[in-house]
């Protein structure tokens, strides 16, 4: 008959803290440790001069662009073979175009290589008649093409405008040319949504991504420091020392703790440094630029990478993600701690890594797909599955995809996937302590679990 | 009271490893797990310490399931290890936190035992320059483990092991490895426990220290004990066999008339095998009728050595 281990033992706690502390602590020491911590913030830290620099050169470009537009052609001659009186309407003060000299012609001379000819007239195609806007330039002419495009679109928009204004009366025009935006394309459901002032699908998808970005980046930084860390005790052959004194769940979790603690801590340094560099270098560029083109570029792009309209969500949905987040890091690194156990050597460390990363990225994809999908019963099923629901049900929840309680019971799972994680961990790890021998999968440790040896 | 090691046993698949092991120490002392390579000391010893899950079997102390935090454990493993890379100090002060010691507690026994193991010079650096008046502009840094040699970290292990001032020390193989300086500063330090009425286990395949040591012994082989018992009652039990004869004349005529055995036979000096007290005393009385001088006549028990080396030899031969 087998015999029992003590059960009460093998969960046992005490020693945790001093094991997470000395954990800790020489992690601070260690040179290399240190050195990935500084750097770290280093690169953090030049993130906010980059980007300010990297939208100054956008807003340089923007910059050159309107000059382009302001010296597009020395003069521009024009024709006009139509019943409307283009004058006024041609009159470009005001506009990018302000500086061009436009010139009404019978004939299109000979054109320079700094010229433009504009001819509008009638044409008739296909027993059709109807109006048409061109340009013309010279064989060698130095303006671009793609200027003089965009060009004849703006005069082909005058000339539309004109066209309109004949057949309307002001109030008729003013009715017809606002409140109308052709830029926003709605599906039927973001229709619905926002009628219902429901979170739309472009905010969901800002949603997932945050948060399961937070998590890549979280798991990605952690779990090799998790795994070389639980490794340590095997490879520096001193576990039977250490095992008289403290059990081994108290040895594993004080160190992945201790390793977590490390990486959030270098984040929250990194994003602080970021922070304060960031805000330099909007004082410094801000200073230095006198366009306000710059600025509206510079918001234009904001308003592409911007991740802080998260904090607009309501404070209940916003803290469930936070506490989300913390659990699923808890989560990865217990699973990062028990797989580093199983390794032997140096060589299990990358493999290892691998197989976490992709669990990582498979959570990141079903944190994409299942709210774009949005299907009910899906999304209900899919928060309370152990794993995945770390990702769908906040996410769910934030988006108001899922109500409150069913949150809940999400969470509740998911706490309770992590207890047995715990008491996986209290019984595998005390025996890969002991066990030297080649690295064991994911499988071998279940079934280690159950069985008692490798 | 004291310990009781009942009934152990472990496998690993088909593979016995520990097979009912059985053993008790009632009163403070030394008892020596013995073994061949692989005969499963090393594991008895890990299920000892509920660092193994049995198969079958329990150990108490005074009563109750023994673990470290019913009673005060002292352990040396075989297997030598330190954090390669962090400071000797913090890490010396983090196993004996460990273990409950206070803070100021520690630093008094640090200080006690580097001095005791003569291991001042790398704990202590600083100190010991000093003392020594040797004068330097640098700063002297303490080393760090990769810099020491096994056999001091192996000390290192032992001090750590000391620090809580356990009552039951186990120590698996704690002289292998040590030049024959530390191993004699080691000797003395067990000897000390032993005075100070400490419970003790040892490994080792160094007989003659066993010897030295240990009033109770387990002899292991292929995972089975083939010898349990008190040291001197075990080789009591194989009687007085060996005789050291030493004569001025050639005497192997009169041994062999006695059918004696001889092991070795080097200028009239002989290392014979007797049947017991009655043959040695016939040979002796046969030289003396004769008026043969005897140099030498020597009659002792078989060593450990030999005793461990006929029984798992013959162990050996029915596996």
């Amino acid at each position: 008959m087998k015999s029992k281990t003590n059960a009460n033992n093998i969960y046992r706690m005490d020693g945790i803290g001093k094991v997470f502390v000395f954990t800790l602590k020489q992690t601070f020491k260690n040179k290399a440790y240190l050195f990935s911590f500084v750097f770290m913030i280093i690169m953090m830290a030049l993130m906010g001069p980059i980007s300010m620099l990297s939208a100054a050169s956008s807003s340089k470009a923007f910059s050159d662009s309107a000059e382009d537009k302001e010296n597009l052609a020395s003069t521009v001659y024009y024709t006009n073979d139509t019943v409307y009186d283009l004058v006024d309407a041609l009159d470009l003060s005001g506009t990018s175009y302000e500086k061009l000299k436009l010139q009404y012609v019978t004939d299109i001379p000979e054109l320079s290589d700094t010229e433009i000819g504009l001819i509008f007239t009638t044409e008739e195609k296909d027993g059709e008649t109807g109006y048409v806007v061109k340009s013309v330039i010279s064989d060698d002419s130095k303006i671009s093409s793609i200027n003089l495009e965009d060009f004849t679109k703006y005069i082909y928009g005058i000339f539309e405008d004109v066209r309109i204004r004949a057949v309307m009366s002001d109030d008729e025009y003013a009715l017809a040319s606002s409140g109308v935006s052709t830029g926003k394309a709605l599906s039927e459901q973001d229709f619905y949504d926002l009628k219902d002032e429901k979170i739309s699908s472009s905010q969901v998808t800002t949603y997932a991504t945050i948060y399961s970005i937070a998590i890549m980046i979280l798991v990605s930084m952690s779990v090799s420091y998790v795994i070389s860390s639980v490794m340590e005790e095997k490879t520096s052959k001193l576990v039977e020392n250490l095992l008289v004194s403290v059990r081994p769940l108290a040895l594993i979790m004080g160190k992945v703790f201790a390793m977590m603690v490390y990486v959030v801590s270098m984040l929250l340094c990194g994003a602080f440094a970021s922070g304060i560099s960031s805000g330099i270098s909007a004082y410094m560029f801000g200073r230095g630029s006198d366009a306000s083109a710059s600025a509206a570029e510079m918001a234009e792009i904001a308003q592409q990478m911007d991740y802080s309209q998260i904090f607009g969500l309501n404070p209940l949905r916003l803290l469930a993600l936070f506490v989300s987040l913390i659990i699923t890091y808890l989560m990865f690194s217990i699973i990062a701690g028990l797989m580093g156990s199983a390794c032997t050597k140096t060589e299990d460390v990358g493999p290892t890594i691998m197989v976490l990363n992709m669990f990582s990225i498979a959570g990141y994809i079903c944190a994409f797909i299942v709210p774009n999908v949005n299907n009910k019963m899906l999304t209900y099923i899919l928060s309370v599955v152990p794993f995945i629901s770390s990702y769908i049900g906040p996410i769910s929840f934030a988006c108001e995809r899922i109500p409150f309680w069913l949150y809940l019971i999400g969470m509740a799972v998911q706490l309770l996937f992590i207890l047995l994680l715990f008491r996986l961990t209290a019984k595998v790890y005390r025996k890969l302590l002991v066990n030297d021998s080649k690295k064991l999968n994911f499988a071998q440790i279940l079934r280690l679990s159950r069985e008692g040896e490798a | 009271m004291g310990l009781i090691v009942k009934d152990l046993s472990k496998k690993y698949g088909n593979k016995t490893v520990v097979d009912h092991i059985s053993f008790e120490m009632d009163k403070p002392g030394v008892y020596a797990l013995l073994g061949t390579n692989g005969a499963g000391k090393t594991t008895s010893i890990r299920m000892i310490l509920d660092m193994l899950d049995k198969d079958s079997g329990e150990v108490l102390w005074n009563g109750k399931p023994l673990s470290f935090e019913n009673c005060n454990i002292g352990y040396l493993a075989e297997e030598r290890g330190l954090y390669q890379k962090y400071p000797l100090l913090d890490q010396i002060m983090y196993f004996g936190q460990l273990r409950g010691v206070s803070k100021p507690e520690l630093e008094k026994k640090i200080k006690y035992w580097s001095k005791r193991l003569k291991l001042d010079e790398y704990l202590y650096p600083q100190y010991v320059s000093s003392v020594s008046g040797r004068q330097s502009t640098k700063k002297v840094k303490p080393k760090s483990p990769d810099q020491l040699s096994k056999g001091n970290q192996q000390k290192i292990q032992f001090l750590i092991a000391m620090l809580s001032d356990p009552e039951l020390l186990i120590l698996d193989e704690p002289f292998s490895g040590l030049d024959p300086v530390n191993t004699d500063i080691l000797k003395d330090v067990v000897r000390e426990q032993i005075e100070a009425g400490k419970y003790i286990i040892m490994s080792s395949h160094q007989m003659a220290v066993v010897e030295e040591f240990c009033t109770d012994i387990t002899i292991l082989s292929h995972s089975k004990a083939i010898v349990k018992g008190n040291l001197n009652e075990i080789k009591k039990s194989y009687g007085r066999v060996k005789l050291s004869l030493k004569c001025e004349t050639d005497v192997s005529q009169y041994i062999n008339d006695l059918g004696i055995e001889i092991l070795s036979d080097k200028e009239y000096e002989y290392d014979l095998k007797v049947t017991g007290d009655a043959q040695a005393n016939a040979l002796l009385k046969k030289l003396v009728d004769a008026g043969i001088t005897v140099v030498r006549f020597e009659l002792a028990e078989l060593s450990l050595h030999e005793i461990f080396v006929k029984e798992v030899g013959a162990n050996e031969e029915q596996n």
